[in-house]
């Protein structure tokens, strides 16, 4: 069954912008097709880590005011041929442009032709992100090893429960892997034990992603092998296939591998 | 003690204060509470009672009741 996933954090600046579009490349490489939606209306970036701001001449805010059509909208990505589409948000407009009926009937449309449809939530928990949570089956949740952001992504967690997701996952992201081991940033463990959601990937900090998107090609569309089979890992657990996952990461040889299955208690989470 | 624990004991802390001003029993005693207490004076509907906890900002949460009063709001 196709469905919609919405990619967010609470916090901004965790780099939801990026797992969107690696996520969704590596999605579309094992040939599932794809459409990719920047509902981040009035701060439009996911054509820009994309490469593909020159070819996005219409956006999401034109659709839903009916100035033209989702086809019109859809930027395809020549990478990726008839696999991987993305809907650019308006830089002009504000979060609250987004009507809600249009948007939830162009989320519906694009469940029908794609197999996934990904939203690239704005940060916060104000409007945007209602809208966005509201309109998918499942949920991403992205977070960095320090303190605010994954406070801030336990109060999404609580949020998106009470809506009738399918699934929430965890993506733990700019993973100081260097850091991690000197154990100067709170460790994988923690956050997964502290969240009590499944981790279905971790990626670590890395010069390489910087540079991806500075020059609009993401990784998966370039040569480190690492990088790229990390996101492919992650595409492949989020349709369901089983890769193992460790804490330390996907090579790691620690028993630890379903972790998040030991951390399953109940909270008390608002 | 390595900064990472810190930080680990740290972030415990402020989430246990954000989980805990309720617990889900206590939320839905007073849920039905308030809805008893209305009752007494509007003709409501028990099964359509909606109570939002949420946090303002740091410190401070609000309460807010949506209850849905039958037929004419009058006075029973």
């Amino acid at each position: 069954m196709n469905e919609s996933i919405v990619v967010t954090s609470g916090k901004g600046g965790v780099g939801k912008t990026t797992v969107v579009a690696n996520v969704g490349v590596a999605l579309a490489q094992l040939g599932y097709s794809v459409s990719l939606i920047d509902a981040d209306v009035g701060l439009r970036n996911l054509d820009i880590v994309m490469g593909l701001e020159a070819k996005a001449k219409r956006n999401l805010i034109d659709v839903t005011k009916g100035l033209c059509s989702i086809d019109d909208a859809l930027t395809e990505d020549k990478r990726l041929k008839g696999k991987l589409f993305l809907i650019a948000a308006s830089q002009a407009h504000k979060k609250e442009d987004i009507d809600k009926d249009s948007f939830h009937k162009i989320i519906a449309e694009l469940k029908e032709r794609f197999d996934y449809t990904i939203i690239d939530c704005p940060a916060g928990i104000e409007y945007g992100f209602n809208v966005s949570i509201k309109n998918a089956d499942r949920a991403i949740v992205v977070v960095n090893p320090d303190v605010s952001s994954v406070r801030d992504v336990d109060r999404v967690i609580g949020i998106i429960e009470k809506e009738k997701m399918r699934k929430i996952e965890l993506i733990i992201n700019r993973v100081n892997l260097d850091l991690l081991k000197k154990r100067e940033i709170i460790s994988i463990e923690d956050i997964v034990d502290i969240l009590g959601v499944k981790l279905i990937g971790i990626i670590p900090e890395s010069y390489k992603i910087i540079v991806a998107s500075n020059v609009g090609k993401p990784v998966l569309f370039g040569k480190d092998k690492e990088l790229s089979t990390i996101f492919l890992n992650i595409a492949t657990r989020i349709v369901g296939g089983k890769v193992p996952l460790t804490i330390d990461g996907e090579n790691g040889q620690s028993k630890s591998e379903n972790l998040w299955k030991k951390v399953k208690k109940t909270f008390n989470r608002k | 003690m390595k900064s990472g624990n810190i930080a680990s004991k740290r972030l415990k802390g402020v989430i246990n204060q954000d989980r805990e001003i309720l617990s889900p029993g206590s939320f839905r005693v007073l849920k039905k509470e308030i809805g008893a207490i209305v009752a007494k004076y509007l003709d409501i509907d028990k099964r359509k009672i909606k109570v939002i906890l949420e946090q303002k900002d740091n410190e401070n949460y609000s309460l807010k009741a949506d209850l849905t009063i039958k037929e004419s709001f009058k006075e029973k």
